[in-house]
């Protein structure tokens, strides 16, 4: 019997392994995370990457983790802390602003100011958007069902997943219209499907945003409806939709998962880059790292994308052929960026009133869909945005943990950067050069900005890549469109969270319901793999 | 004032009106179409299309066969470095000019084609019928989707897998991950897009090829026809049809609104004041002109107003016609070559760089053309060019820009062709603007309606009215803004006339 034999190894300490891995280990089983990088977290993580500074350098906001996780980690014993934004404001050139608070009734007031018939329209707009969320929350922590298959189970599953989307009315009679409007907004673009609720620009560019980041489409591209749905389908403190900082940066998230996972007797072993699976008699029994140790188990889970996953860590020979070659044509384009700004003092953003609480969540100014679409067509040539759509906040300003008092931590999160840099790709120069573009376009809505920033971390596709493990950068590790969604996702025929290589599964945002800080892939897949080993399941997930 | 009862009216006498007439008045209905221009026929004329599929034969057999001619028609991509790629539809000789390209592309455009034609065959069979309704508690309705679901599942596991992967997809994508030729990319992302207000990245990108290759026989290259004295032929041989079995047409006779009384419809007033009153209304024009027009909105209920209002059907394509003095000689090209459709869109970027303006109704500076060589009666050569991407109401206005935009086709035309400009007598040029105004179809569009998977099938035009009716009792739809769609088949036509025919 050979030493490092555990039941369940985990390759990947990024949320979803870390929920994964917790789970498994409350059921009762031997656990063991391996992570390559020295930190926890992925790209969930605090980083105090200059002294006096905290950085969550990769994902920077919380909503979507689900609350039927936190409970059954019990993560808020380890730690974790939300605090709600408070609101979110696009700044406008012309020294005006558009805002949108967590208090309802201060958003319909605030969007009157713009444009009567937006506001009215707002209600119908939160009515409905509400109620697709709500028709696809119960669907998050479903394993998606295998439509080709007869079994019992999977037509019993497919049943389930239809009853879910045939919504009864207000009144209680079938649904017929509901459903229709669920596959419209399913397949429409964002532009289109706003068209049909507001009219003046900068409602419908304030409210796009969320569809677009992180993707590889623009707001006129058909899909782009369903990202809306994905960033809105979260929930703060019981309240549907709304966002908020974690205590500590994003990585409390993940340190408290590490919290619930040890005191279950499961271990995270860092700088440990799995380099592949050991395999033997067409199963997967282990893995072996960079450095040359070997550790088995019952069961391997990684939590790396699809295409390191199948491509990277696993041999080819391993796997069907025609498998490989979907997962090679699997689709994780980068379009992100991020600078994250140490700043001496709170900048002045003219065009948010003092106190307004637009000004504490997150900011951004791009007024115009145009605007939006022409920032994506820049990154359809190989360039990064001229006119960029940024999403910015400044958690310090409600979480004094991550700054020394009166200092702060801003985070930039950009669309649209390519992974791909047209003209010979990117190097430092080019890096410096675009964080430059983005300091100069906030310039522009803050006078005293530059003055006040201490030091900036520049971080394109290429750096997520190869310091977090995203393949080509891309946050949500594989684009969230039909063709890779549900049954579809990371490929037909293997949305069940297991992998063609016995004992080999998948629990990474390369699988249902996809990427995010949600979780929901890791419980999931827990749950398969439980059910594999006819363990009982316990918890609210379940 | 008309005391003649029809069993039916229609509104518009295109091609899908005068199918569904010839097929109630075999039934022995009295069918009056009332067309708003001098003669029949709507858009399918020379002046807006190059070519046709054939009609399928459900439809023919509906009215009693149709002897019409058709002659194939093959595809030519132009490339400005002389190596044109020219595809046929035989599926044998086009993997020898593909492999003459790349060998590689060639055995991949086999695998390509036979995927795409199989799921274009089963995208077929949800196009000949009446979509079924949800939760409508039908059993018939439920026994169809059944149908519909078995057939996919047929498919087998593998095909069904892709089928539901491919129904999102964007053609660049699918395209960039078989082919290397980029001309051969830049050939069927064209093909994927025309006529629609989508680019080869954007997601349904890909159902609209298929749309396409249902009509076009399952083919991407064959099943391309012109007919013996155009599109007109075709539309002749209806009218005798029609003329037949006693169907009466008006001309010039435009059609102002439909009059309802006691919530259902029952006739119509001509823009003269005529009124004359049927059984049943059944209109061949676009949704919009249908529900705000021929209604009008305050017979409408806020929800259908606000659907209608937003049904997307901007038209996105112009047409340039050149009068030629003589035949203009394209590079490295012979006379069956001139014979072919010749297509000038070099690569998906080309493409998609030219989308990107139309989306904002502006325009591009290089357009993506399609050209056919025509010649009219007196044997004289024109040249026939769909202009893609030309957006409805443009930006600026069509009349400040028409003509550099004219300009501006003409010197892309000149890379390919030496002499093009020497040979021309006489340009015309019609928009989507033009379209709307001279054919009555709101937007200009083709098929009164985009082709997007929020507008196919059970949401085609809208909810609750994809089965050729309307909200309002009495008042049809035929036309293309139907299910399954535009494209000169008559489906719409044929299925329309099932659903008044078993109200009559």
């Amino acid at each position: 019997m050979p030493k490092n034999t555990h039941d369940i190894i985990v390759v990947g300490a990024g949320h979803n392994g870390l929920t994964a891995a917790s789970y498994m280990a409350k059921a009762g089983l031997d656990v063991l995370v391996l992570e390559k990088n020295e930190w926890i977290g992925g790209a969930a993580v605090s980083r105090e990457l200059y002294p006096g500074w905290k950085y969550s350098n990769c994902s920077y906001v919380c909503s979507l983790l689900r609350p039927e996780i936190m409970r059954d980690l019990e993560l808020y014993k380890y730690g974790l802390q939300i605090i709600p934004y408070e609101g979110s404001a696009t700044m406008m050139r012309n020294g005006d602003y558009y805002a949108h608070y967590h208090d309802h009734d201060m958003t319909i007031n605030a969007i009157r100011r713009h444009s009567h018939k937006d506001a009215e329209a707002y209600e119908r707009y939160s009515r409905d958007v509400l109620r697709q969320c709500k028709i696809i929350k119960p669907l998050l922590k479903m394993t998606p069902p295998d439509l080709t298959s007869f079994s019992p189970k999977n037509i019993l599953g497919a049943l389930e997943f239809a009853k879910h989307f045939a919504a009864k009315d207000e009144l209680g009679g079938l649904g017929e219209k509901e459903i229709y409007d669920t596959i419209r907004f399913y397949t429409m673009s964002i532009r289109d499907y706003l068209d049909e609720y507001f009219e003046s620009e900068i409602t419908k560019a304030h409210l796009a945003g969320s569809a677009i980041i992180g993707t590889a489409l623009g707001p006129c591209s058909p899909g782009s409806a369903y990202v809306l749905l994905h960033h809105y389908m979260g929930e703060v403190d019981g309240s549907v939709g709304s966002w908020g900082y974690s205590r500590g940066g994003m990585g409390s998230i993940t340190k408290a998962m590490m919290g619930c996972l040890n005191d279950h007797g499961g271990e995270v072993k860092p700088s440990s880059e799995v380099a592949n699976v050991i395999v033997k008699n067409g199963r997967a029994i282990g893995v072996a790292t960079t450095n040359g140790d070997e550790f088995y188990a019952k069961k391997i889970i990684s939590n790396l994308d699809a295409k390191r996953t199948f491509l990277k860590i696993t041999e080819e020979k391993n796997l069907p052929g025609e498998f490989v070659e979907r997962i090679k044509n699997f689709k994780i384009r980068g379009s992100s960026g991020k600078l994250n700004i140490a700043l001496d003092g709170l900048p002045d953003f003219p065009c948010i009133p003092e106190g307004d609480p637009g000004g504490g969540g997150d900011m951004h100014f791009t007024e115009t869909i145009e605007e939006m679409e022409g920032a994506y067509d820049d990154w359809k040539r190989g360039q990064w945005s001229r006119n960029p759509y940024v999403d910015m906040c400044i958690p310090s300003k409600s979480d004094p943990t991550m700054a020394a008092p009166g200092k702060h931590y801003m985070s930039v999160f950009i669309q649209y950067v390519p992974f791909n840099l047209a003209n010979g790709g990117w190097n430092e120069e080019r890096k410096q050069e675009f964080g430059r573009h983005i300091v100069d376009c906030i310039s522009e809505f803050s006078p005293n900005f530059k003055d006040l920033i201490n030091h900036y971390e520049v971080r394109t596709p290429m750096d997520l890549d190869s310091e977090v493990g995203l393949t080509e950068g891309n946050i949500f590790q594989g684009e969230l469109t039909m063709d890779q969604l549900m049954f579809n996702r990371p490929v037909p025929g293997y949305a069940q969270y297991r992998t063609p290589l016995k004992n080999m599964y998948i629990c990474s945002s390369s699988t249902h319901p996809g990427g995010g800080v949600m979780g929901a892939p890791g419980a999931n897949a827990a749950r398969e793999v439980l059910l594999d080993m006819n363990i009982p399941q316990k918890g609210n997930y379940y | 004032m008309s005391e003649k009862q029809y069993d039916a009216i229609i509104i518009g006498g295109g091609h899908n009106g005068l199918i569904c007439a010839s097929i109630l008045s075999k039934k022995n209905k009295k069918v009056l179409i009332c067309e708003a221009r001098e003669t029949c026929g709507g858009m399918a004329n020379q002046e807006i299309i190059n070519y046709v599929p054939s009609i399928p034969n459900s439809v023919s057999q509906s009215i009693g066969g149709l002897n019409l001619k058709y002659n194939s028609k093959g595809t030519i991509a132009l490339s400005e470095s002389g190596k044109h790629i020219r595809l046929i539809g035989n599926l044998h000789l086009d993997h020898a000019t593909i492999s003459k390209f790349s060998t590689q592309d060639a055995d991949r455009y086999l695998q390509f084609h036979d995927k795409m034609s199989q799921f274009s065959k089963t995208l077929g069979k949800f196009m000949m019928d009446s979509p079924p309704r949800i939760m409508n508690n039908s059993l018939s309705d439920y026994a169809k989707l059944l149908k519909l679901g078995l057939n996919v599942r047929m498919l087998g596991k593998k095909k069904f897998n892709e089928f539901a992967r491919m129904i999102g997809l964007n053609i660049a994508d699918e395209l960039e991950d078989n082919f290397e030729s980029t001309l051969l990319q830049g050939l069927i992302a064209h093909d994927s897009v025309l006529g629609s207000n989508l680019g080869p990245r954007s997601p349904g990108s890909l159902i609209n090829l298929l749309y396409r290759m249902a009509i076009h026989g399952n083919s991407l290259f064959g099943g391309i026809y012109e007919m013996d004295g155009g599109s007109e032929s075709l539309i002749s041989a209806l009218i005798e049809k029609c003329k037949k079995s006693n169907v009466e047409i008006k001309t010039s006779a435009f059609v102002k609104n439909c009059i309802v009384e006691d919530d259902k419809a029952i006739g119509v007033e001509l823009h003269n004041g005529e009124k004359i009153f049927a059984k049943t209304v059944i209109s061949n024009t676009d949704p919009r002109s249908t529900y705000f027009s021929l209604l009008g909105a305050q017979n409408l209920d806020t929800d259908v107003k606000r659907r209608i209002k937003h049904h997307r059907s901007k038209g996105r394509v112009a047409k340039l016609t050149l009068k030629l003095n003589k035949m203009p000689e394209f590079n490295d090209c012979d006379e069956i070559d001139l014979n072919s459709r010749m297509v000038i869109s070099p690569s998906i970027d080309y493409i998609e760089e030219n989308f990107n303006p139309s989306k904002f109704d502006k325009l591009s500076s290089e357009p993506v053309l399609e050209m056919c060589m025509k010649k009219d009666e007196a044997g004289a050569p024109f040249l026939d060019i769909q202009v893609q991407y030309a957006p409805y109401k443009a930006h600026g206005g069509w009349e400040n820009i028409k003509n550099d935009y004219i300009n501006s086709i003409i010197k892309i035309i000149s890379k390919y062709s030496s002499n093009i400009e020497s040979c021309i007598d006489s340009k015309a040029f019609i928009t989507p603007d033009d379209i709307e105004q001279d054919y009555h179809i709101s937007g200009g569009h083709w098929h009164h309606g985009e082709i997007q998977i929020d507008q196919l099938f059970m949401l085609r035009p809208i909810p609750g009215a994809a089965q050729y009716k309307t909200h309002l009792d009495g008042l049809y739809m035929c036309g293309a803004g139907t299910h399954p769609g535009g494209g000169m088949h008559g489906i719409s036509g044929k299925n329309a006339a099932k659903v008044v025919l078993g109200d009559l």
